[in-house]
């Protein structure tokens, strides 16, 4: 309780917390064998089990434990040795048996952190208060049968794990910050595939404001915002929406809202059950999960490289910018397809950062590809890389090579050299023989280079190019002629 | 004697050498199904099996209670938000059954949901005691006992939560078995209380339940709770002597609402015992005085969760024109579900509330690992533990409806071993007034083997287990 | 412990169950009566008592994540009250 007078023009602070919901990417669903493929036929995966027959037993999917305890380690978060899943009580159509299986007092991961780096380089430890297991709901579509609800149960089921953050985070911008770090989190430990559209991804907002230094003001709930953009967008109404309230007098009222995008304002949900009682208890169909030493020494050591790491090995080890290490460590197709090009050639990091920022990031973005779908194979951007180094090939007929390439028009590298006619002549008396030629053919600017007009040289350098087709060493051309003409 | 009427090793041994015919047990098992129709304890009579299917069990016919899926069958539960309902798939004990042979003649009355003892909380109708038909047969597998009983059945499956097996078997002068908890997969039987319930068996001779017990005992990949103990040969088990077995009995099994001729008949059969070389250790069970709160609270509590999707939406019955979600729920769960069903939804839906949670659930979670620690300890000084399985014999129809409490009151020796997930067997000892009394034994987890060895060897000395109801005389012809 | 009929009232909602108001008293009359058996709980000493969830205190066995192959909605909406093309319908929910 703070003792110093609290001045009406003291700003306001706002303070969130967030809790995503992340699908896990198993096969399987968490308690049952149906499928859990996005887009099938309705109620196509949706068995006995996930339709809550009479007589039907829940059994969970190990791999999906064992996708809870990569993301446990990966936050260095507390693992819960012994963890019991929770009956959560209530009553909707998308939830079949009238219950979700959860957890509750005893999450299979506890409090750890995450590290997220800032536009600015600044780092920020937001603690993550937990991450537990439990399995989704179906889907419910209001409109598309007139005064009914429609229920689709391939998704119920599903396996989840709710990652809540203590509300430690102070600004939209540190929000967005955080769910881009968690979002990278997951798909480079390859447990979710981060698909926001499909709902792989799903994110909820709880937004307070206060005074520092007076308790925390009552939160509101913004649910199921399913891009970054948008989460920025409505936590930031959410903030004004209540600073105004409580500006004008008014209370900020403890309920859960939705975000509408056309509109730009978060609107109170109208009749979800805000104050159920979930009488929540452990479930008696499901014994404890137990966890043993060795069960995490093998998820550990099956880890891949995280993006943190990654990015500081990129930055110190390789040389690379800031900016390369940063993109490259926040994307898992890209950072894979580094780490392949790399594999075959380790001296080559700087060049195969930059063609990958610079011609490839090009080419992927005209056609609105992504590095898991790149046309180029990282062998053949080495091999493209490696003819630079060696002088066969002037930067300008790489791009050319690369072009043909990734249009399809040739399968390897020396294929579009050959059928491209690109190899670069780096021959001395080839390019001497190419440069008498245009000495024979230009000597009015020859005499004038001669005379001291230096930019005459860059003409000459020009003619040989276009006499030898562009492909003549053009540095050497320049040098040669330099000594020939003095 | 009818082939209907032997023991299942002897009928297995007729079926086997052609004396006897799957297609004619299986008829006459019909037709004292029909002739016994005045028992109401047949809900649905299965379609024609394929009596060709070879197995231990190959031609024997069965009825099976109504919690039970059996695929392609009617499966009602004894209640009316489940009348029209068939099932789509097979219980793992119905599909253990079909590998072995053996043929579903039908399914068993029942109280609603296992919740009664008495099965007169059926939809259908109460079902009736063989042995006097203005008595109830006991619940809630009260139709399984019946039809064993009468001996339309050589065996029946019946489930257990609170003594539903047990009290029954008493009640009809049968055999049945409650084994331990996760000894038999509980996939597929329609869950009254997920840590309470547990698939089991009635007949009329501990030998033919090892039989029944071989074939559906053992894990199961689709129940999460099922034990991955392996499975002993409860057959070879049968033949040992009693000599050297010690017996306990705790003082709360003959407590003050026991009938002292129940008790008495009881000892007698205990002395029984001791006389093939049995001892009689007394012992003290303090805790068992708050097995009835604590088993009420749990069971009720995981019922009214169990329940919940039973909403008028996937299957089951649906209300008239439901004018909103919540009418189509409250409507349909208010028109399908019976009175003591709804009691205990009500009563656990309370015990889980907010507020009431720690004061009831969490406490009954504390009191039944008392429980269940008090048993161990006494099962570690003794190698079973003995009492009346019922504190009376059958009671009349009616006679409890209208006080629930006394009815739970009566479950007094039987729930504790629920709570701890022991096996117990009921025995049929004596008869008082004309009506069977049981005698229950308990051992420790995973002893099946024993308790059926015991009673097999009891059975082999004393013949209340071969004495028939009146009107099973009738159609069997053997006199009681 | 006793209960009133505002609580009876509100466990009746929680359970989606619903009482005429004559019944309701009965109900709480009933619901009374058990609790004072239930009552009896309050007796016991269960200072350090662990709850004991599930007997023999096993651990879950765990399932192989293995998909199964697609089902055909019908065969299991043959059972349902309401469906239309391969959807179970209620009644809309405004949300």
């Amino acid at each position: 309780m703070s003792l110093s007078p609290v001045s009406a023009n003291a700003p306001w602070q706002p303070v969130i917390g967030l809790e995503v919901h992340v699908q896990l990417s198993t096969a399987s669903k968490l308690f049952s064998r149906s499928a859990t493929a996005y887009g099938a036929e309705a109620n196509s995966q949706a068995n006995v089990v996930d339709l809550a027959f009479p007589g039907v037993l829940p059994v969970p999917n190990r791999r999906a434990i064992e996708m809870a305890l990569a993301f446990g380690l990966a936050i260095n978060a507390q693992i819960a040795r012994v963890s019991q899943f929770a009956r959560k009580n209530y009553f909707y159509p998308d939830l079949p048996k009238g219950y979700q299986i959860s957890q509750f007092e005893q999450p299979i991961v506890g409090a750890g952190s995450l590290r997220v780096r800032m536009e600015d380089a600044t780092e920020l430890s937001v603690p993550i208060v937990r991450a537990h297991l439990e399995e989704d709901a179906g889907k419910s579509l209001h409109d598309a049968f007139h005064g009914s609800t429609a229920l689709d149960l391939n998704r119920a089921g599903v396996p989840l794990i709710e990652v809540v953050t203590a509300p430690a985070l102070r600004s939209s911008t540190e929000a967005v910050a955080y769910l881009r770090t968690l979002h990278t989190l997951v798909r480079f430990l390859g447990i979710c595939d981060g698909n926001m559209q499909e709902g792989s991804f799903r994110c909820d907002a709880n937004v307070s404001v206060h005074k520092p230094g007076t308790p925390l003001g009552t939160r509101a709930e913004i649910k199921n915002v399913n891009s970054f953009r948008f989460v920025e967008k409505a936590i930031d109404y959410e903030i004004e929406r209540q600073i105004r309230l409580l500006e004008g007098g008014g209370t900020v009222i403890q309920e859960t809202r939705l975000y509408d995008a056309a509109r730009d304002e978060t609107r109170s949900m109208r009749s979800k059950e805000n104050s159920d009682d979930y009488r929540y208890f452990p479930d008696p169909d499901l014994p404890p999960i137990v966890v043993t030493d060795a069960d995490l020494e093998r998820i550990r050591a099956s880890l891949p490289e995280l993006p943190e790491p990654r990015r500081q090995r990129y930055e110190s080890q390789l040389g690379l910018s800031q900016q390369d290490a940063a993109m490259l460590a926040g994307d898992k197709a890209a950072s894979d397809y580094f780490e392949s090009a790399l594999k075959l050639a380790p001296e080559q990091a700087k060049p195969i950062a930059n063609w990958m920022q610079g011609e490839l990031k090009a080419a992927l973005n005209a056609q609105e590809l992504d590095w898991s779908t790149c046309r180029l194979p990282a062998a053949s951007l080495v091999a493209l890389l490696a003819r630079i180094a060696d002088g066969s090939l002037s930067n300008k007929q790489a791009r050319t090579a690369f072009e043909a390439l990734w249009a399809g028009d040739y399968a390897h590298v020396e294929a579009a050299i050959a059928g491209l006619g690109l190899q670069q002549i780096n021959d001395t008396s080839a390019l001497s023989a190419i440069i008498d030629a245009v000495i024979a053919q230009f000597p009015e600017q020859v005499r004038g280079y001669q005379a001291g007009n230096d930019k005459l040289l860059m003409f000459l350098v020009g003619q040989a190019m276009k006499a030898s087709k562009g492909q003549g060493n053009p540095q050497q051309l320049n040098q040669l002629l330099q000594q020939r003409l003095g | 004697m009818s082939a209907l009427d032997l023991p299942l090793r002897d009928l297995r041994a007729a079926l086997a050498s052609g004396q006897t015919h799957a297609e004619s047990l299986y008829l006459e098992a019909r037709e004292r199904a029909a002739a016994s129709a005045e028992l109401n304890a047949l809900l649905h009579t299965c379609a024609a099996p394929d009596l060709s299917r070879s197995g231990v069990l190959a031609g024997i016919p069965f009825v099976h209670k109504d919690n039970f899926l059996h695929a392609g069958e009617a499966t009602t539960c004894g209640s009316n938000m489940l009348r029209n309902f068939v099932a789509p798939f097979d219980a793992t004990v119905s599909a253990r059954l079909r590998e072995s042979g053996a043929l579903c003649l039908g399914k068993a009355n029942m109280d609603e949901f296992a919740m009664g003892s008495s099965n007169e909380h059926s939809a259908f109708g109460p079902a009736r005691n063989p042995w006097d038909l203005t008595r109830v047969p006991g619940g809630s597998s009260g139709g399984s006992a019946a039809l064993v009983a009468a001996g339309v059945v050589p065996f029946a499956t019946g489930s257990d939560t609170g003594g539903s097996i047990r009290q029954p078997a008493a009640f009809c002068g049968v055999s049945g078995l409650k084994p331990s908890y996760g000894r038999v997969s509980r996939f597929g039987l329609v869950a009254y209380a997920s840590s309470l319930d547990c698939p089991g068996v009635l007949a009329r001779r501990a030998a033919d339940i090892a039989e029944v017990l071989q074939v559906v005992a053992g894990h199961d990949p689709a129940d999460a709770t099922s034990a991955e103990q392996p499975v002993p040969d409860y057959c070879a088990a049968l033949s040992s002597s009693v000599h050297g077995l010690r017996i306990g009995i705790p003082d709360a099994f003959f407590g003050a609402g026991i009938d002292p001729q129940v008790a008495e008949l009881t000892m007698a059969a205990l002395r029984q015992l001791e006389a093939m070389g049995a001892k009689l250790v007394p012992l003290a069970f303090p805790e068992a005085v708050l097995a009835i709160p604590s088993y009420y609270v749990i069971a009720t509590a995981e019922a009214s969760s169990n329940l919940s999707r039973f909403d008028g939406v996937r299957y089951g019955h649906r209300c008239a024109d439901p004018k909103s979600l919540n009418d189509l729920y409250r409507r349909s769960r208010t028109e399908g579900f019976g009175a003591e069903v709804k009691r205990r939804i009500m009563l656990g839906t309370f015990a889980l509330s907010a507020g009431y949670f720690d004061a009831y659930y969490l406490r009954a979670l504390k009191v039944r690992r008392q429980i269940s620690d008090a048993m161990q300890r006494m099962l570690s000084s003794v190698d079973v533990l003995a009492g009346p399985t019922a504190p009376t014999i059958a009671f009349k129809l009616g006679e409890k409806l209208s006080d629930p409490v006394a009815m739970y009151a009566a479950d007094i020796n039987t729930v504790a071993v629920n709570l701890a997930g022991l096996p117990a067997l009921s025995l049929p000892c004596g008869l008082l007034d004309a009506m069977p009394v049981g005698l229950q034994l308990i051992g420790q987890r995973f002893a099946e083997a024993r308790l059926l060895q015991v009673a097999h060897q009891y059975q082999q000395l004393t013949d209340w287990h071969a004495r028939r109801p009146p009107t099973a005389a009738a159609s069997t012809g053997v006199r009681p | 412990m006793s209960v009133d009929l505002d609580t009876v009232r509100r466990v009746a909602e929680l359970a989606r169950l619903q009482f005429q108001e004559s019944e309701l008293a009965s109900l709480a009359a009933e619901m009374n009566q058990i609790l004072s058996l239930v009552d009896q709980l309050a007796s016991a000493d269960v200072t350090c008592v662990l709850p004991l969830t599930h007997p023999g205190d096993p651990q879950a066995s765990l399932r192989l994540d293995v998909a199964e192959p697609a089902q055909d909605p019908q065969t299991l909406q043959q059972l349902a009250p309401q469906t239309s093309q391969g959807y179970y319908l209620v009644p809309r929910v405004l949300e």
